[in-house]
């Protein structure tokens, strides 16, 4: 059922056998198998079942340097349903090399591999409403597809994998019946977490606080607790929950906070294409009904041979704002930015000069090239806005073979791009965050590298060229600063205290019965968006507590540990 | 002597199944009455208003077992269910009754269900059901089937209208409202329930759910998805929930007016489109899951695979896949 704690009475104490942190994709996906279960699961959320600005402003922090990251209540949200209400859906599975250890990326490694994960993907794909489990084209499309780039000869890329699409569906809502159904779990809304209290020894968890920005207060004791706020805040509650373990919880090693990653991405280049060079832009629907979209992803031989982190680019409109690409629909989408959300408004801003001169350019290209964006505006209409499922993003077929090319590469583990307390505090009194999003020139090399590759693989197989400036890479992908929305590597994974804060088990090193679910427990960020593997995590760590649970595994019999305090 | 069987409402979807499967396995002398007997091969047909008790009792004096397959609004139920047991009074020693319920009798029940369960039907249907079953429950003899959702070949309601809604996009992925579970039986899996019944001693006095094993039931959207994609009726939509407000709220109470109309006019309704009505739409939200272990082990039936049951349903429908083939 579902509950807002400001009808609960103040100082309620609530007893449950989980309690999970965060009603986003990671707490609803840790949630769902326990629906009609006989253990008895407390979900507590912060925010209301709609975007609450008081709510969304405890999110706020500061950002160390303001280009290179967004502020800290941008690209997530403090609500029922999490950030899954903003999301683009865009589900990729992580591949097998992201899991090893490669001697060329420092702080590599997952100590679980691809095969562990691998079972839950495929629920994990059902849950984000991305079909079945198939995220190579000749699986997920028997009757076979034309090629991404007819005579595209390349021993570094392969043009096979996809990434499928969720709706993209709002966790929140979609499974909200669910939720509301079963009688064993109850979500709270508007109670915001401010500590996770320990026992004297610090061993176990003794009770979650929460608060109301009314004022209300309340606590719940559970046998497990898990933290799914988000890649930020589940660095913050550790860290902000000082007053047992005195660095944080799970801090003994200063873990928690370091080694944030993100996402590198960027537009750049033109591929230009020889007449006649068959292209196929934009998406394939599967049988399932699911948008699917190939992309040229570095392979991982060709990653270790080049000594890179994980690389995918795809084919790409070309830059929005600038009208010298004389696209009508392109134009109009520059003109309707004051409508589009912040979060997918940015590349409408970039850092180019804005002017009335701009804008008129753009006017010109409008009224030049009326059909085109009437089509265009057509399909977002139908397609988008009015569609349950919707059309993934903007395919603007170019007139001439020209695209460019929009990459996303892993980011790698760097202990010094770290999030801390600042010495601001919320509403709530708790701090708020420091971040500091850092990255290396090893980061700028993997996209070099891989964008040198693609274009001699280009001209090697005689079909065109891919021209860019090799110089201007690294403003490339600083463009719009660190990827939007992707929080990974904060609370890592690590067979032992001094490699993570989390075992494999997602259990917080030293503590009994506190877990962290999201991609905070990502040691590397691979090319894949995280929300995928996030529910896949969720979906083990609910077996694991669930057979935890079951063995009804006592406290005081946990084996010893190395102490984390 | 072969024993002799009368399948009352032997013309329907199942009636029919039942009577053909039992003429063509021999050891059945098999006589199927109905209001409006279609002649089958190997079968005596008999026609007999299943509502009269004593046109009844004239022919279940003679036989060995009776197998109630009557349907019809919810009178009619409750009227062949009296009918029926007080024919069987009459009698001096009862034939077997195998007597077709329904999963309607359980309602809106979530959760899993076993024939322990209370019923609490909702729908005039599943109250006739249910009453059904209170008045043949206490003649001697006697074995309760509460099948699930019927699916097979010919099954209209289950597979061949469902296919029309797939083909025609209205049916698909519907999002939270296909969370439901699907509480499928293949047809010849009702047949071998029923056949069972009649066999076994042990059955008399028992009430037996019909459906796929529970850890095997599909999602409904699970089961739109696979049907679609058995029948080339790809790629599979997913359909809003307004759309489907409009289908049940607008179009399905226009289709019944139509339908009403057509039929006072004396004309066929079988050109109507179907409608997805309200309480299938509350029925494919329904976290219901029937618990069919009983069935399994006392009536030792093994569940078509779901995959292999849609296969054969497909391929009934005679589809051309509407997919492309490989070049």
């Amino acid at each position: 059922m579902i509950i807002d704690a400001l009808e609960l009475p103040a100082g309620t104490e609530l007893q449950a056998d989980v309690c999970i942190v965060g009603s986003g994709a990671a707490g609803i996906a840790l949630a769902l198998p326990f629906a009609d279960g006989r253990h008895e699961v407390i979900v507590i959320e912060a925010g209301g079942a709609r975007h609450e600005p008081e709510t969304q402003a405890l999110y706020a922090g500061e950002v160390a340097d303001t280009r290179l990251h967004p502020p800290l209540d941008r690209y997530r949200e403090r609500r029922y349903g999490g950030s899954t209400t903003t999301w683009g859906g865009r589900c990729v599975p992580f591949d097998p090399i992201d899991f090893e250890v490669r001697d060329y990326v420092p702080h590599s490694g997952w100590p679980i591999g691809h095969e562990t994960l691998q079972p839950y993907y495929a629920r994990a794909t059902q849950l984000c409403e991305a079909g079945e489990c198939a995220f190579d084209a000749a699986s997920a499309f028997p009757r076979g597809l034309p090629p991404l780039l007819a005579g595209f000869d390349s021993a570094s890329f392969s043009t096979d994998t996809l990434e499928r699409f969720s709706c993209p569906t709002d966790f929140g809502r979609r499974y909200r019946q669910r939720l509301d159904a079963a009688a064993n779990l109850r979500v709270l809304l508007h109670a915001n977490v401010t500590g996770v209290e320990l026992g004297d020894d610090g061993r176990a968890v003794s009770a979650v606080r929460a608060a109301s920005l009314g004022g209300k207060t309340l606590r719940v004791r559970a046998r497990c607790v898990i933290l799914a706020a988000g890649g930020l805040e589940n660095a913050r509650l550790l860290l902000a929950s000082d007053e047992v373990q005195r660095t944080g919880i799970g801090n003994a090693h200063d873990l928690v906070g370091r080694y944030y990653m993100c996402h590198l991405a960027g537009t750049t280049g033109t591929l230009a294409l020889e007449p006649g060079v068959a292209v196929r832009y934009g998406y394939d629907v599967s049988d399932d009904g699911i948008y699917c979209r190939r992309r040229f992803a570095l392979r991982a031989d060709a990653q270790r041979r080049l000594g890179v982190g994980n690389f995918i680019a795809r084919l790409h409109h070309p830059r929005i704002t600038d009208p010298a690409h004389g696209s009508g629909a392109l134009s109009l989408l520059y003109l309707a930015k004051p409508f589009i959300p912040y979060e997918y408004a940015k590349r409408l801003h970039g850092d180019d000069a804005h002017g009335i001169g701009r804008w008129l350019a753009h006017l010109g290209n409008l009224v030049r090239d009326p059909l085109q964006a009437f089509a265009f505006a057509w399909q977002m209409l139908t397609q988008r806005k009015l569609a349950e499922r919707k059309f993934p993003s903007i395919i603007i077929e170019p007139r001439r073979p020209r695209f460019s090319l929009d990459f996303h590469a892993e980011q790698l583990p760097n202990p010094d791009s770290r999030v801390t307390l600042g010495s601001e505090r919320d509403a709530l009194g708790m701090r708020r965050l420091h971040l500091d999003w850092r990255y290396r020139r090893e980061d700028v090399e993997t996209v070099a590298r891989a964008l040198a590759t693609f274009a001699a693989d280009v001209r090697a197989s005689g079909i065109g060229r891919y021209d860019y400036d090799p110089d201007a890479i690294e403003a490339e992908m600083l463009r719009y600063g660190a990827y939007g929305g992707h929080h990974i590597g904060t609370a890592r994974m690590g067979r032992s205290p001094r490699e993570g804060v989390v075992d494999t088990n997602l259990q917080v090193h030293g503590v009994d019965n506190l877990f962290v679910a999201g991609a905070a427990v990502f040691p590397t960020s691979s090319q894949a968006n995280p929300t995928l593997t996030i529910v896949a995590l969720s979906l083990r760590l609910a077996g694991h507590l669930q057979a935890r649970l079951a063995a009804g595994a006592p406290h005081a019999a946990a084996p010893p540990r190395e102490l984390a305090a | 002597m072969s024993a002799r069987v009368l399948v009352l409402g032997g013309s329907g979807y199942i009636g029919g199944q039942v009577a053909r499967t039992l003429a063509a396995a021999g050891g059945w002398q098999v006589i199927v009455a109905s209001r409006r007997p279609r002649a089958a091969a190997g079968v005596r047909t008999l026609a007999l208003d299943a509502r009269n008790a004593d046109a009844l009792a004239g022919v279940v004096g003679g036989v060995d077992a009776v197998v109630n397959c009557v349907t019809g609004g919810p009178a009619d139920i409750r009227a062949n269910a009296d009918a029926l047991a007080t024919a069987l009074r009459r009698q001096a020693r009862a034939p077997r009754l195998v007597h077709l319920s329904s999963m309607a009798v359980y309602g809106a029940s979530t959760g899993r269900i076993d024939e322990w369960s209370v019923t609490a039907p909702q729908s005039g249907y599943g109250r006739a059901k249910c009453d059904a079953e209170d008045i043949l429950r206490h003649c001697p003899n006697t074995v309760l089937l509460r099948p699930g959702c019927v699916y097979g070949p010919g099954s209209v309601q289950w597979s061949v209208r469902i296919a029309q809604l797939l083909r025609e996009r209205r049916l698909g992925d519907l999002g939270a409202d296909g969370d439901g579970y699907g509480n499928l039986v293949h047809v010849d899996d009702v047949v071998a329930a029923i056949r069972q019944s009649l066999y076994r001693d042990s059955a008399a006095g028992k009430t037996f759910n019909l459906s796929l094993a529970d850890a095997d039931l599909p999602t409904w959207n699970e089961y739109f998805v696979e049907f679609a994609r058995r029948l080339g009726a790809v790629p599979v939509a997913r359909i809003p929930a307004r759309r489907l407000s409009l289908e049940t709220q607008l179009l399905a109470p226009l289709l019944k007016l139509a339908e009403l109309g057509l039929r006072r006019l004396g004309l066929d309704t079988g050109g109507l489109p179907p409608a997805i009505t309200p309480s299938m739409r509350a029925l494919w939200q329904q976290r219901i899951r029937l618990d069919s272990r009983r069935a399994a082990a006392e009536l030792g039936l093994r569940w078509k695979p779901l995959g292999e049951g849609l296969a054969e349903t497909a391929a009934a429908l005679r589809v051309v896949p509407l997919a492309r083939q490989p070049a």
